[in-house]
């Protein structure tokens, strides 16, 4: 168990740090399962955002990041049988973050330049990252 | 050493040989300042500690953060870019040492973007694009 004050429900909730300190990637490459590389609209361009996805710091641009990738819109973080889904955080217009459930019903995050964490979702919301604004579910293979 | 406020008149204005004055202390200084290796070390020191204290309340508050705009615009990151050219050996040395973001510090100092396209996003290989166009310009 790993506490966090930026993560105030993490004390009662599972939270439990799952790598070392890594800045290569973060929560929105990793959500994708990336960890070569780190995902962001900035403006410059020295980050990866794919073209075919509007370059801006906004939740509906970072939906359409994930259904480029393949996702589509739900309804909850439900595990569901055959579906991998990942949650999109955000403080109040700004998108935070981003977590993939893994087949266990848990959820993986990568916490900016920092650590991964296995956790609830309940865990990290009302924290640094706000809360779930949308899942997304895909089709495993 | 003396200083301008000795020289100020009753309406509070500087007299003319008083501001001829100070500004030959102020070259004077520089001059030494400049010639000194001993007073510039003890500069290069101060700036380093002044730096350092800077990078660890920026590393520290923005550590979760997956967001570049909020991160460069976090006060400490502001008075780093507003040191300018002085620390960009210090900037180097951290990429050289530590592994961190600061692409967008050194960007917003020397106005260069020295990544390639296939680069992008590639923390490890934007590292070394920055240590060798610092190499290339002479910066360490």
């Amino acid at each position: 168990m790993v506490v966090l004050d930026e993560f105030p429900n993490s004390p009662n909730e599972p939270f439990t740090q799952t790598s070392h300190v890594d800045v290569g990637y973060n929560c929105i490459a990793w959500a994708a399962s990336d960890n070569t590389r780190w995902y962001e609209p900035d403006p410059i361009g020295f980050y990866y955002w794919p073209p075919e996805v509007p370059r801006a710091y906004t939740v509906d641009a970072y939906i359409n990041l994930y259904e480029h990738l393949g996702y589509e819109r739900c309804w909850n973080g439900d595990l569901e049988p055959g579906y991998e889904k990942i949650a999109v955080f955000a403080h109040g217009p700004i998108p935070t973050h981003a977590a993939r459930q893994l087949n266990t019903g848990i959820w993986t995050s990568k916490l900016g330049k920092n650590i991964d964490v296995e956790h609830s979702i309940p865990a990290i919301e009302e924290g640094f990252y706000g809360n779930v604004v949308q899942y997304l579910r895909k089709q495993i293979l | 050493m003396p200083t301008l406020e000795l020289f100020r008149t009753s309406s509070g204005s500087t007299t003319q040989e008083a501001e001829i004055v100070e500004i030959n202390k102020q070259a004077s200084f520089e001059f030494f300042i400049s010639t000194s290796s001993y007073l510039r070390d003890i500069y290069q020191d101060s700036l380093k500690e002044y730096f350092d204290s800077l990078k660890l309340l920026w590393l520290e508050e923005t550590k979760y953060s997956s967001n570049v705009f909020l991160t460069t615009n976090h006060p400490a990151h502001l008075t780093i870019v507003q040191l300018g050219e002085q620390v960009l050996p210090l900037l180097i040395e951290e990429l050289q040492n530590n592994s961190n973001h600061w692409f967008f510090t050194l960007n917003q100092i020397t106005g260069v973007t020295p990544i390639p396209p296939e680069h992008v996003g590639d923390v490890e290989l934007m590292r070394n694009d920055w240590i060798n166009w610092a190499n290339e310009n002479n910066i360490v």
